[in-house]
């Protein structure tokens, strides 16, 4: 009987030239391991093993067909053949058929089976009326097989890199602020890029991922066809582990239209690893949608972060309505230097805006690969750096889940982190304070220059083009917000005249603290021995 | 090479300020000037219902525009034009054979729109971030 399985394609793809499939000889048990269907098991394979005299008459007629015999058991012969070999030897025609399957990442994508149409068991060839007749039962071709999921455990490389959660946490000195109960609950922070895959780092983890949105045109939420989103957003966990990710997938033909998606959810925090590169200017209309978009969400009180380039001159990072994120190198010792594969500028579109304000963990140059993160067994970041000896590639493997990689992509989510927390501690805080605080307890850099297709600007001594203000420093951050929260008022744009005794104030009463107050406090918190 | 017809597409549909002006490249928009150049509700409003009564999806209004998304050919439709991918990985705009770019404003737009946009636009994708990888 022959098959009746539908072809999802009639387009002729081409053979491999060499087949692999496995061989049946006779079993002893009389009953052939094709026609058992579902009763071989532990209790019933010795019925299915097959005399020594049998394995090796099989094993001596393949040879003499031209089949390679890579792998003798006494149940099954390995071998590999072209499909001339294939049809010649057993009387038959074996041909591609293309059904769909559930490939790495979830993908449901047409795979290639070799098949024989003369049989109704997918992927058997017949031996009757060969010369294999006596001693073979049958012939099983190998079938595609896929890695289903990633591991929640990142592969070893033996390089220095960061680890997510844990080194990149302790890099921007937030554990100290989840022991303190500060993690970004209640925090909703939107991410606009690639997509988020549903790796099982998060889901180990009790990571809160909201269902992707889609942005105009994108399509596939369960997709990441990059991996870009997926590893970059690990970084936000690290820093916020009870935030909740708001993954918004773009089409890269609308990135303006998924920020609006974005900011049309309503998010504390917008993250954005992505930008062009507009040194100057002029603005296009496409440019200025998204400059006006970046600050209508700012003026309604999301804090927007955009990653500052990696030798490109950002843009909308240098938009002065947004937080602007730059890289710095950790070194495994804990020396710190600015990352020569991080943007740092001044804007020529902005005057005076300094791009990047704060850094997060970047590495170094050739590549940036520093940061181990889950994305998409697969993906193409999984199979352009997976193999490649470091610092070219990252030694992991291409199909495996795990990738090491930064960039100023992975500064930004991490700084969105840390405004997560900053949010937590102090709700009420605008987004020119959440820079601020960013900006002033972050650890200044003063070595190493920044990219140099940007300027290669030294790092130096207080704030500077390579790093803006520096590392930002978490736990420092998460102090100077519980003290802005004690201020009366906004101290961004700080009011004249308020003293310290508020008009009713009388003898006795108790004094709320002025923002002077709060500024002298600020001052002993940056200056002081705390994160040492 | 024209574009598969049933390729989905998108371009950001940029609304004329309500207060008159014209956004320019020489101005750029930030909190500060942001409201010289907001639209009114009401223009966003009919500009999103005249593109979807030609087949097409709009996205939420934010700022001063709002997304358009459907297939080549219901843009090509819209918009009287053949839609093209250009060599840069921009889609632009096409008629009579001649390239008009990514974007049509004015007398280029269909006569339903003139009146409350300014400005439609096929954007570049990034040129840093997740296209770094797309190899």
């Amino acid at each position: 009987m022959a098959k009746t399985r539908k072809r999802e394609d009639s387009a002729s793809p081409v053979m491999p030239a060499r087949i692999f499939a496995q061989v049946s000889p006779r079993s002893i048990g009389g009953v052939s391991l094709f026609d058992a269907m579902g009763a071989v098991h532990a209790g019933t394979v010795a019925n299915f093993r097959s005399e020594p005299r049998i394995i090796d008459a099989a094993v001596n007629r393949l040879r003499a067909a031209g089949f390679d015999v890579l792998q003798v058991t006494a149940w099954t012969i390995n071998i590999a053949g072209s499909q001339e070999t294939y049809e010649k030897a057993f009387r038959t025609r074996i041909e591609i058929e293309r059904r769909t399957v559930i490939k790495p990442g979830g993908v449901e994508a047409l795979a290639e089976f070799i098949e024989c149409p003369d049989t109704p068991m997918p992927g058997l060839i017949a031996v009757a009326g060969t010369p294999f007749e006596e001693v073979i039962e049958g012939v099983a071709i190998e079938e595609p097989r896929y890695f289903m999921a990633a591991a929640a455990f990142p592969p070893p490389v033996p390089y220095w890199h960061l680890a997510v959660p844990a080194d990149v946490a302790l890099g921007l000195n937030a554990e100290k602020v989840h022991r303190s109960g500060i993690s970004g609950g209640g925090i909703r922070v939107a991410m606009v890029d690639s997509g988020q895959y549903a790796h099982p780092f998060f889901a180990a983890r009790g990571y809160r991922v909201a269902p992707v949105v889609l942005g105009p045109a994108a399509a596939d939420p369960e997709r990441d066809a990059v991996g870009h989103g997926t590893g970059e957003s690990a970084n936000i966990f690290a820093v916020a582990p009870d935030a909740e990710l708001l993954p918004v997938k773009v089409n890269f033909v609308n990135s303006v239209g998924a920020f609006n998606a974005a900011a049309a959810l309503d998010p504390q925090i917008i993250t954005c690893s992505w930008g062009s590169s507009n040194r100057n200017g002029p603005l296009s209309a496409a440019d200025q949608a998204l400059a006006a978009a970046v600050a209508a969400a700012w003026a309604a009180g999301i804090v927007v972060i955009f990653s500052a380039g990696n030798g490109h001159y950002g843009f909308p990072a240098q938009h002065p309505d947004c937080i602007a994120a730059g890289g710095v190198c950790m070194a495994q010792d804990g020396s710190l230097r600015a990352s020569d594969y991080a943007s740092g500028f001044m804007s020529g579109i902005y005057p005076g805006r300094r791009v990047p304000d704060a850094c997060g963990l970047v590495g170094m140059q050739p590549k940036a690969i520093y940061i181990m993160l889950p994305i998409n067994p697969g993906c193409q970041i999984d199979s352009a750096y997976g193999g490649g000896a470091f610092p070219s590639g990252d030694q992991t493997g291409g199909d495996d889940g795990w990738g090491c990689f930064s960039g100023t992509s992975a500064a930004a989510p991490q700084l969105a982190g840390v405004a997560a927390l900053v949010r937590q501690a102090c709700p009420r805080l605008s987004p020119d304070e959440v820079r601020d605080i960013l900006r002033k307890s972050a650890r200044d850099v003063t070595l190493g220059n920044c990219n140099p297709a940007s300027g290669g600007h030294p790092a130096t001594a207080g704030p500077d083009l390579a790093t803006g203000d520096g590392l930002v420093d978490a736990h420092k951050a998460v102090l100077l917000a519980k003290l802005r929260c004690l201020a009366p008022g906004p101290m961004v744009r700080r009011e004249p005249g308020l003293g310290r005794n508020p008009p009713g104030a009388g003898a006795g009463q108790p004094v709320p603290l002025s923002t002077a107050d709060i500024a002298s406090i600020e001052t002993l918190v940056i200056e002081s021995e705390l994160d040492r | 090479m024209p574009s598969k017809k049933d390729a989905r597409i998108s371009a950001q549909v940029i609304l004329r300020p309500a207060s008159g002006r014209t956004i320019v490249p020489q101005t750029p928009i930030d909190s500060g000037n942001l409201a010289l150049f907001l639209p009114s509700p009401a223009a966003a409003i009919a500009t999103a219902d005249a593109l979807r009564a030609g087949g097409l999806e709009t996205g939420p209004p934010v700022a001063v525009s709002l997304s358009v998304s459907g297939t080549v050919a219901a843009f090509e439709k819209f918009f009287d034009a053949q839609i093209r991918l250009g060599g840069d990985g921009v889609y632009e705009f096409v008629r009579e054979g001649r390239s008009l770019g990514p974007e049509l404003s004015g007398d280029q737009l269909p006569t339903t729109l003139r009146g409350s946009v300014q400005t439609v636009a096929f954007i570049p994708p990034p040129a840093f971030g997740p296209t770094d990888f797309d190899r």
